[in-house]
């Protein structure tokens, strides 16, 4: 776990109505945003990888991959910060494209 | 010449606004600036489990005590982890692997007690929260219900809270609970009529709490694939598919569980004995199309010796 991320919510952290969505609707929603964020993190930690390296991530389950990541990347709870910060830059970026209703 | 002037646009029609759609294009960004489809592979596979476990709370709880290391020297692999993240991994070994490790013999009586008594409530808390409602993520909250069993019963102080509740292709779910000592996953599978049926569940243990496992009542049997795995350290770079890893212990990714071939004896018990015996001729597929087989050495000084070598079979 990254202390700074405990009772993290991506539909806050992203600034996202949630009039409009049901508890249902907000709980998917929930979901689906954790997925494209952590896709988008995990693609950025990446990066910087070999091939091997990547190779050798790809066949463990995902605890296995953050507690390697964790211990071998260098200071990176603060990369997995900064890149969680990239992807809110990226999504405005995306979200000034459309029209909130 | 000249040039009839368009008609103007009509109004742009006003768009719902999806954070999901948005949050795929960032990702789509993201993918054009690092083309490489194992990355994204990766990415995609592995995006959801990290997150989430990046923000699960379970590894801060402050009473939790690490597990006890298992006895006896670590095989030299450690180096090897090292290299493989520093860009440094060797190229796939060709040769036969062996690797050792040692795991512990016996325990002793309050360890044995203390063991079986969570192994039990894990098995208890898996019956009580496999029920449809479980099932629906936006539903779990998976602190008050480490909560209410730290509450139940405060010998769990050190139950970890972590959780992974996964949702597969098929619609089915994958939930895993994890023990300082051990880990129980269950696979989940939901009919059409809502009902919610245990496929199988797992447990990954440490050998100590193996030997606990035959105390348990029969009424464990029912729950269909016990795997029961030796404790051993791997290569880095070992090929690995079928086999199925689990990381265990977390600062030290070459700790795996193995799932081994669950062995019971007449009454629903483990055999540990036909257990051992079995595994040597069981070997094992990886997705590289190579066999590993694992043996068992004699236990020596309360050391048994686990091998894990490549087949030519």
């Amino acid at each position: 776990m990254i202390a700074q991320l405990a009772n993290f919510d991506p539909i806050t952290y992203l600034n996202i109505d949630q009039a409009s969505y049901s508890d249902q609707e907000l709980g998917q929603l929930r979901q689906d945003l954790m997925a494209k964020i952590g896709e988008y993190v995990l693609l950025k930690l990446s990066q910087d990888f070999t091939d091997e390296q990547v190779n050798y991530l790809a066949g463990m389950d995902g605890q296995a991959v953050f507690n390697t990541l964790q211990t071998h990347v260098p200071d990176f709870e603060n990369k997995f910060m900064l890149e969680l910060d990239n992807f809110k830059k990226d999504y405005e970026v995306e979200v000034g494209g459309a029209s909130h209703v | 010449m000249f040039e009839i002037p368009a008609a103007p646009n009509p109004e742009p029609r006003v768009q719902r606004f999806n954070p999901v759609e948005a949050a795929s294009n960032a990702f789509n960004k993201v993918k054009e600036r690092i083309p490489s489809p194992n990355k994204i592979a990766l990415a995609i596979a592995g995006g959801l489990e990290v997150m989430t476990i990046a923000c699960s709370p379970g590894n801060l709880d402050a009473n939790y005590i690490p597990p006890t290391p298992i006895a006896g020297p670590r095989v030299p692999g450690a180096e090897v982890a090292g290299a493989a993240a520093t860009g440094q991994m060797p190229s796939v070994i060709e040769e036969a692997q062996v690797v050792k490790a040692e795991v512990r013999e016996s325990l002793r009586p309050e360890e044995r007690t203390s063991l079986k008594h969570e192994v039990e409530t894990v098995i208890s808390t898996v019956k009580k929260f496999l029920k449809p409602d479980f099932l629906d993520a936006s539903k779990i909250n998976l602190d008050s219900m480490a909560d209410n069993l730290t509450k139940n019963d405060p010998s769990l102080i050190n139950w970890r809270k972590h959780r992974n509740l996964i949702q597969r292709p098929d619609g089915g779910h994958e939930l895993s609970t994890t023990l300082p000592e051990s880990t129980i996953s269950a696979r989940i599978i939901r009919d059409s009529a809502n009902q919610v049926e245990l496929e199988s569940v797992n447990f990954l243990t440490d050998p100590e709490v193996s030997r606990v496992l035959p105390d348990l009542d029969n009424s464990h049997k029912n729950f269909g694939n016990l795997t029961v795995p030796g404790l051993m350290e791997i290569p880095a770079n070992l090929p690995r598919g079928l086999i199925l890893p689990e990381g265990r212990k977390p600062n030290n990714p070459l700790n795996y569980n193995w799932e081994l071939p669950l062995v019971l004896n007449t009454d629903g018990k483990l055999d540990m004995d036909l257990f051992m015996r079995t595994m040597p001729d069981a070997p094992y597929r990886t997705n590289d199309g190579k066999n590993y087989r694992v043996s068992i050495g004699a236990a020596d000084n309360g050391v048994t010796r686990v091998e894990v070598s490549q087949s030519s079979k």
